[in-house]
């Protein structure tokens, strides 16, 4: 069973519509969850092929950036780099998106 | 006092300040290089200009009685701008939040030069407010709109993901082409300004438009007016302001001539024009026009209506604020002046760049038949992590 944890910081301010996720295995909901402030989420007992959906906005301010970093634990997991967002991904526009899909091998 | 107006510079990491001494001429390319790199930049230009006088979100820089006898330049900032100089870490939201009051105490220095574009006089000041309007803390989180847009999210993932495996399961030769067309849509319309642009219908792949709900293609609208409607309402939250500013020239001491000022700002509630209230009371002392030895002592109160008379897109091109105003000259009163005044005001601002204001006060004294007239040109910069 592999690990996988998710952090996402805000600078520049709140974000202004908060910032969610959303865990979907085999085109099903698992987990989802919206957040107001900076957090860091870990994902465990992984198992098959996910997709990892991060959303939301940056503040409402000139400053505003977001930063979405995917931490694997172990070797566990392929991010299928060639349909994912960047790794870490630093969005400096109002709304912000990150689409991941990952396998545990 | 050229120690304080050193140390002053310093604190505030000037380059204006403390690079231009003598000319007027110097000074001036230096402003009109920092406010061509300001103008340069995104700014959030959808403030009045009467609530951009007051709050020194950015820093600011002030030309004042331009064409006049006093010539004066002023910046404007807030205790956060200098700490976050020093620990960039403040920006971050846990850290920005915490920061309540620096993030509201705002600090201001001033030189005036005289006619041979001499330093004259340093004013320096401090102040807090109450700001219920700060955009970077006052959130959309909880907002209607924001339930709008939740439900665009869920709706446009899911289908994202219905998509995804529709075209696995018939083995799609250019399965991956067409996920990373749908992703290069999304990334088009994530917008640098500070608002959210939902992908129109049209946009995306016919095959990929049958996995979005019938509800998809209404989204955009009720979320556009619902946006509107919820910035709008933290627009006219009150905001008020305290602060005490102190002027200082080579025959003065401290605290010889000062002015404490209170404003409160309140937004009214109206379909097409933007109002808001605007009280203000001062009291200040400085020196009487014949000799220094007398200070003027003066209060005057303030209460006026600040109108949007002319917009674009939600931008304040002009605006108008009506105001009466009582003033009581307490010590030093001019030949055929007397200690109570009764003035009838009217402020007219235009904005002739997207964040640069020409404002033109005009004051009517109704008793003795005055009409005063002032010109000031005044921006505001971004801030500077």
């Amino acid at each position: 069973m592999a690990n996988l944890t998710l952090k996402v910081t805000v600078i520049g301010g709140l974000s202004d519509y908060g910032i969610t996720y959303r865990l979907q295995k085999n085109g099903q909901l698992i987990q989802a969850k919206k957040y107001l402030e900076s957090f860091e989420k870990t994902f465990t007992d992984l198992n098959g092929k996910y997709s990892l959906y991060v959303y939301g906005s940056g503040p409402a301010t000139n400053e505003k950036k977001v930063i979405i970093r995917l931490v694997f634990n172990d070797s566990e997991i392929d991010l299928i780099e060639r349909l994912s967002s960047d790794n870490p991904l630093e969005e400096t526009t109002y709304e912000i998106s990150g689409d991941y899909y990952f396998i545990t091998i | 006092m050229k120690k304080l107006i050193v140390a002053l510079c310093l604190l505030l990491s000037s380059n204006i300040f403390c690079q231009e001494k003598d000319t007027l001429n110097k000074i001036d390319e230096s402003v009109k290089n920092e406010a061509k790199k300001i103008i340069s930049n995104e700014v959030t230009d959808k403030r009045s200009a009467n609530w951009q006088d007051v709050i020194a979100n950015y820093f600011q820089l002030a030309l004042k009685d331009i064409g006049g006898e006093k010539r004066k330049f002023e910046l404007k900032t807030t205790l956060f701008n200098i700490k976050a100089k020093a620990n960039k870490d403040l920006w971050t939201d846990y850290n920005y939040e915490k920061e309540k009051f620096s993030r509201n105490f705002q600090i201001e220095a001033g030189l005036s030069l005289n006619d041979n574009n001499r330093i004259n006089a340093f004013t320096y000041g401090f102040g807090w407010s109450y700001n219920g309007r700060d955009r970077s803390i006052n959130i959309l989180v909880n907002s209607k709109s924001a339930a709008i847009y939740k439900n665009y999210k869920d709706d446009l993932i899911n289908a994202q993901e219905a998509y995804y495996y529709y075209l696995e399961k018939i083995n799609d030769s250019e399965w991956e082409e067409k996920i990373k067309e749908v992703q290069a849509i999304k990334d088009k319309y994530k917008s640098n300004e500070n608002e959210i642009k939902m992908i129109p219908l049209r946009e995306f792949p016919v095959d990929f438009r049958r996995f979005l709900s019938e509800k998809y293609e209404n989204y955009s609208e009720n979320f556009i007016k619902q946006n509107k409607s919820d910035i709008e309402a933290i627009g006219r939250k009150p905001y008020f302001f305290i602060g005490v500013n102190n002027s200082l020239n080579d025959k003065s001491k401290i605290l010889d001539n000062y002015k404490i000022q209170a404003v409160f700002l309140k937004g009214i509630k109206s379909q097409n024009i933007k109002m808001e209230i605007d009280f203000r009371n001062t009291y200040k002392i400085y020196d009487s026009i014949q000799t220094i030895t007398y200070k003027r002592k003066e209060f005057s109160s303030q209460l006026g209506l600040n109108i949007s008379i002319l917009k674009k897109d939600e931008k304040s091109l002009i605006e108008f604020k009506p105001s009466f105003e009582f003033k009581r000259i307490f010590s030093s009163l001019m030949d055929d002046e007397r200690n109570n005044q009764f003035l009838a005001n009217a402020d007219l601002r235009v904005r002739i760049l997207k964040n640069l204001w020409i404002p033109l006060i005009l004051k009517y004294d109704i008793k003795n038949n005055n009409l005063f007239g002032f010109l000031n040109i005044s921006f505001n910069a971004i801030k500077d992590k």
